[in-house]
């Protein structure tokens, strides 16, 4: 079962420092993150244009 | 109300030839597919709009592509357009707010000039953040190992064995990874991880673990597109989504049998 363990932390261990090492590298690129509905409201979000009808 | 519904129908035609109308659902045809839509929700929309605008609709929905003929029965004036399938994540958000715009087309509150602005701004709305949708897949994924029998500690290896492999899928994603890449790729981490009941006998649910670990993976939305287009005839289409669903899965047993392999694990 050693060798397994060995595979388990060899693989996971890799993985986590890749993926920690992406977030570090990428932590000041600028990312959209932002969350926000659709407004649905017909008024605010579908017309703000003067050639929309309403 | 009829006569109303004729008067806007008149001032709608007045200002829509079927050559604008028909591009415009065709490619809003293109853009709900890509969002996720069946082809039930697709030909129904595309539907109503073109009646609203006084044309008749005849759908063709293809798996790379739709065409939609607009004919105006009363002059008998015709287009015809034909669209490709966009690529895009599938997003709710953005089925509802396409499936407002086709009311808002067909009551009337806008014309097709600003519902092509609006298909743009939906087009351009960010997507629930990752970090949003990290916790949410973790947590419903160390839910699912609760749910079929898991122990606390075979739901700690999941949520972590989601972690580390949604984060990797993540990543691919944003790289432009073939999606079967990272799908193998991703399955196979999760898997490795979801091995530790096995590999450091700490938890009783060893397999439940292993086995709930890749489920975050499953390309559930397209099989439930296919069966939905199965039971209303576009045959084309179920066997398109169900291809790319099969495909996606057989990625996730390849990434989880190289685990098995690698890890020595002798289920079967």
């Amino acid at each position: 079962m050693e060798i397994e363990m060995f595979f388990w932390i060899l693989i996971v261990g890799i993985s986590i420092i890749g993926v920690l090492g992406y977030f570090i590298y990428t932590v000041d690129k600028p990312h959209s993150k932002n969350f926000h509905y659709i407004d649905i409201d017909h008024d605010d979000i579908y017309c703000d244009d003067d050639d929309c009808e309403e | 109300m009829i006569s109303i519904a004729m008067m806007m129908t008149a001032k709608n035609k007045s200002h829509v030839c079927a050559a604008d109308a028909s591009r415009f659902l065709a490619n809003y045809s293109a853009y709900l597919w890509g969002y996720g839509a069946t082809c039930i929700r697709i030909t129904k929309n595309v539907n109503r709009m073109a009646e609203s605008l006084g044309y008749r609709a005849d759908i063709t929905i293809l798996p790379k592509h739709v065409a939609v003929a607009l004919t105006d029965e009363t002059s008998g004036e015709y287009a015809h357009y034909t669209c490709s399938i966009k690529s895009l994540p599938i997003s709710y958000l953005a089925n509802t707010g396409m499936s407002k715009l086709s009311w808002d087309v067909a009551e009337g509150k806008v014309d097709i000039a600003c519902a092509e602005k609006v298909m743009g701004r939906i087009f351009r709305t960010p997507l629930m953040s990752v970090w949003h949708v990290m916790c949410l897949v973790v947590l419903a994924n160390a839910a699912f190992c609760r749910l079929f029998g898991g122990d606390p500690i075979a739901m700690a290896i999941v949520g972590f064995a989601t972690l580390l492999g949604y984060s990797i899928k993540n990543i691919c994603l944003k790289h432009g990874v073939d999606v079967r890449a990272m799908v193998l790729l991703s399955s196979f981490v999760s898997a490795i991880v979801g091995s530790a009941g096995y590999v450091f006998g700490i938890t009783s649910t060893p397999e439940i673990a292993l086995g709930t670990s890749v489920l975050y993976l499953i390309p559930g939305i397209p099989y439930i597109n296919s069966v939905s287009d199965m039971i209303d005839g576009h045959y084309l289409c179920f066997f398109s989504r169900t291809m790319q669903a099969v495909v996606l899965t057989c990625c996730i047993a390849s990434g989880l049998t190289l685990a098995f392999m690698i890890m020595n694990i002798k289920i079967f």
